[in-house]
């Protein structure tokens, strides 16, 4: 547990000195509004996110000159994405407009060590009054709006849904809304604000959708429904209601609701057939072309790639995947097309990128001509074509070999196609007559498991081999033992404690123990330990001690009559102990 | 005493020569004969070199790459049943060859019913022995049983502590090779499978022509056979299908 606190402070400590660094790598700003639409009456909350950097000076937001700008405060975070340490600055204000109108507020702009970050510009149109004509009073009520009433096939608009309530509400559900003809798709999260509508604070729900019609004529959008908790306000309360004390005691927290919003027609009209240009695909919105050549000069064999981007908003499913045309003495790989779909406050915007490999076979000047999209562009009402770069590619004299694109190396190489099988028929026979044994398969000769017992056989020989060395070394050091202490009990001069030293030496010599002294005691367990009969250890503890008061009454140097019964003693343990 | 030593030299080595000639005789005579029936098979005659194989085969030798011939043989004279019977022979001789896999898997894309046994769960941990013949894994067994021993034995002499971990991996490897070669020798000795040859081969409710017809199987169709009566076997089939054929309908792959 403790090793586990510690490791948190590494980790945060880590953080804190990584973020710094990480954060100079890509710094971004960004401008965000909670809302596009609004009435001159309300606020609106205004978020300058630089990302990338733990600390910013205060940002400058141009086109502010019609709004009351009020700062809300700033915050920093320091997050963890997919292992990457992520930090951000939030500033965020409170606006209020001054006239109605539509205005472009940002781009806003701050200079992180000298250098000049710049965010997109965000629009807001400011009206008399968004709200509904009827429901007036209403202290809850639902309203549906679209972003135009007129649009053309395919063409991208939003479907807005606000909830205004005075009362707080809670599970709040909405069944999405459905209409023949039309795909919805929601954007964002809903957002909440609050709001003055007939003089009363109203707190608004609001819910944004993407809508694309797929079907030309009046198509109808049938009423959204909402269903939630209403809690009831305290002052309004009867006085049978002062008992019931629901919100304490009661997992029911208000009185269930639905809503419907008021139903809207959208009037879909089939792109115009005047203007329309032969490569029109059926792509709708607004979009923009950009193209590059990296490198824009090569040797002859090697590649250079050339990216074309369509970006926009509208049915960005619909952007065709362009065709490269033949460049004479070059080689040409088409990379799979990407397209990149998200979601921003314009609604459903797409990126796609479009690759090449060009390959010069020869050295020269190359040519990629300009490639091109159609498109129906509903802001300006007319079909509109645009066209990425024309480049001029350099080959220098190169290696001769045409090298592969690096996006085409795991696919078919063009010209190489699968093997296609013509006919089918068995493998021809063996030729060898070499291996034609008398055995048959599965059978194990008898001399083969002969074998397979010899190791374990010889293993048991040496075994016992050394089982039997170690016995007889064993004895060899016995008998040994034995031997010097005969030898120094035939001197008739024997002192007790020469005797106490020549037994102290044969124990430890026949135990192979490494004793200090040897007690009575001691001997005793020893030799009783070692399977000796209880009378010669008796003899032994009794001869011990006797030498033992020979050598206390100071008599320990003068000659004994011991050795011989000490002699005796010791063969009775060597015929003892085998 | 050179001469008698050259008598003795005679005496001696004669017997073995005259013994080594003889047995190198009868294996030309086979080796002869493969290459003959080799050259009637590249004649077209494959009759004669089927009869040639056979020669082979009655003379007590066999090999994987007779078995595989006599597979190709028999697949060139429409007989799928026992080109998939010798093919499944040779593979318990040669089951890495190739050319066989092909061949067999090819045969049993043409035979009617295309019937293979399933392996087993033990068969599928001890995967390596459908790769192996059962006298390699044996040899394999041996060699790592003398090494075990042989790492027994040094640690008697020398207590050291790689000789420890040495001896702890031979015996892993030692149990692990000893108890796949044991399921393999179990299974090798209890095989049961056999081929059916014919092109269609009733199989009836009991060992009697008179009993119900259950199902029918086709020349190539691998069964198992569980039980003998008369001229009857009992056989099963993967999915649980039982009954009784006659015996003459089927072979079984692995010949005691």
């Amino acid at each position: 547990m403790k090793s586990l606190k510690f490791n948190k402070y590494i980790i945060a400590l880590i953080l804190l000195f990584a973020a710094p660094a990480s954060a100079v790598a890509d710094i971004a700003l960004s401008l965000t509004l909670n809302r596009h639409e609004c009435a001159i009456t309300d606020s609106i909350k205004m978020v300058v996110s630089i990302s990338g950097a733990r600390d910013a000076d205060t940002p400058q937001i141009r086109g502010l000159e019609n709004f009351i700008a009020q700062n809300a405060g700033r915050s920093s975070q320091v997050r963890i994405i997919n292992g990457r340490v992520n930090s951000s600055v939030d500033f965020t204000y409170y606006i209020q407009p001054k006239r109605i109108g539509i205005f472009e507020i940002g781009p806003a702009s701050v200079k992180i060590d000298g250098k000049t970050y710049q965010s997109e510009a965000a629009k807001l149109t400011i009206k008399t009054s968004i709200y509904p004509k009827s429901g007036a009073d209403a202290p809850i009520f639902l309203t549906a709006s679209l972003s135009a009433k007129k649009v053309y096939l395919e063409e991208q608009l939003q479907y807005t849904i606000r909830l205004y309530h005075l009362n707080q509400v809670s599970n709040v559900s909405l069944n999405t809304p459905e209409a023949e003809g039309l795909e919805f798709r929601q954007l964002e999260k809903p957002s909440e604000y609050s709001t003055v509508y007939n003089s009363k604070n109203y707190q608004v729900i609001e819910i944004r959708y993407a809508v694309v019609p797929l079907k030309t004529g009046r198509l109808n959008i049938n009423p959204a429904r909402m269903s939630m908790l209403v809690r009831r306000d305290q002052r309004h309360l009867d006085d049978d209601d002062i008992f019931s004390m629901d919100d304490f005691f009661s997992n029911v927290r208000g009185k269930p609701v639905t809503l419907a919003s008021n139903p809207l027609i959208l009037n879909v009209l089939p792109v115009p057939h005047a203007g329309k240009p032969a490569d029109y695909a059926g792509l709708i919105g607004t979009y923009q072309i950009t193209s590059e050549l990296t490198p824009g000069r090569v040797k002859a064999g090697e590649s250079a790639t050339f990216t074309v981007t369509v970006k926009g908003s509208g049915n960005v499913n619909r952007i065709p995947d362009m065709k490269m045309p033949e460049i004479k003495n070059a080689k040409i790989y088409a990379d799979e097309p990407t397209l990149d779909i998200r979601q921003s406050e314009k609604g459903i915007e797409g990126l796609k990128t479009m690759k090449w490999a060009i390959v010069p076979e020869k050295q020269g000047q190359y040519t990629i001509p300009p490639l091109s999209v159609s498109y129906f562009d509903t802001v300006n009402k007319y079909y509109r074509t645009i066209r990425s770069k024309p480049f001029l590619l350099s080959a220098g004299p190169g290696i001769g070999v045409i090298t592969q694109s690096p996006f085409v190396k795991e696919k078919v190489q063009p010209g190489k196609e699968e093997i296609e099988e013509l006919g089918r028929d068995i493998l021809p026979i063996h030729r060898s007559a070499m291996d034609l044994t008398k055995e048959q398969a599965g059978h194990i000769g008898w001399n083969l498991w002969i074998i397979m017992i010899i190791p374990a056989l010889i293993y048991c020989v040496l075994l016992a081999v050394h089982k039997i060395s170690r016995t007889s070394s064993v004895k060899l050091k016995s008998y040994k033992a034995a031997k010097n202490f005969y030898k120094i009990c035939k001197d008739k001069d024997l002192s007790a404690n020469a005797l106490s030293k020549a037994l102290l030496k044969y124990i430890n010599k026949r135990f192979s123990i490494n004793l200090g002294s040897l007690s009575p005691q001691e001997a005793s367990g020893i030799l009783n330990g070692k399977g000796c009969k209880e009378e010669t250890v008796n003899q032994m503890e009794w001869i011990l001690k006797k030498i033992e008061t020979l050598i206390y009454t100071g008599k320990g140097e003068d000659p004994c009559d011991l050795p011989l019964e000490a002699s005796l003693i010791i063969k009775s343990i060597e015929k003892e102990i085998k | 005493m050179k001469k008698i030593f050259l008598i003795i030299l005679i005496t001696f080595t004669f017997p073995f020569a005259v013994f080594t000639q003889g047995k190198n005789n009868r294996s030309d005579r086979r080796e002869e004969l493969f290459h003959k029936a080799n050259a009637f098979y590249k004649e077209g005659n494959y009759e004669k070199a089927l009869n040639t194989y056979l020669d082979i085969l009655e003379s007590g030798y066999a090999s994987g790459d007779l078995y595989y011939n006599m597979g190709n043989t028999c697949f060139r004279l429409k007989m799928t049943g026992h080109a998939i019977l010798y093919y499944e022979r040779a593979r318990l001789y040669i089951p890495r060859d190739a050319d066989l896999d092909y061949n067999l898997r090819y045969v049993r894309k043409l035979a009617k019913d295309d019937i293979e046994l399933p392996v087993d769960i033990i068969s599928g941990i001890f995967f390596w022995n459908m790769h192996i013949t059962h006298k390699e894994l044996f040899l394999l067994f041996a060699a790592v049983n003398l090494l075990f021993w042989t790492a027994l034995a040094l640690r008697l002499y020398l207590k050291k502590e790689w000789t420890y971990y040495i001896f702890i991996i031979l015996l892993v490897i030692f149990i692990i090779i000893g108890v796949s070669f044991a399921w393999k020798h179990y299974v090798t000795l209890s095989d049961e499978r056999a081929v059916i040859l014919p092109e269609k081969a009733d199989v009836l409710s009991g060992p009697d022509a008179a009993e119900t017809l259950l199902f029918q199987l086709h020349a190539g169709a691998i069964v198992c056979i569980n039980d003998a009566e008369d001229a009857w076997k009992l056989i099963s089939l993967p999915d649980g299908k039982r009954g009784w054929t006659k015996a003459d309908s089927l072979e079984k792959i692995r010949q005691k």
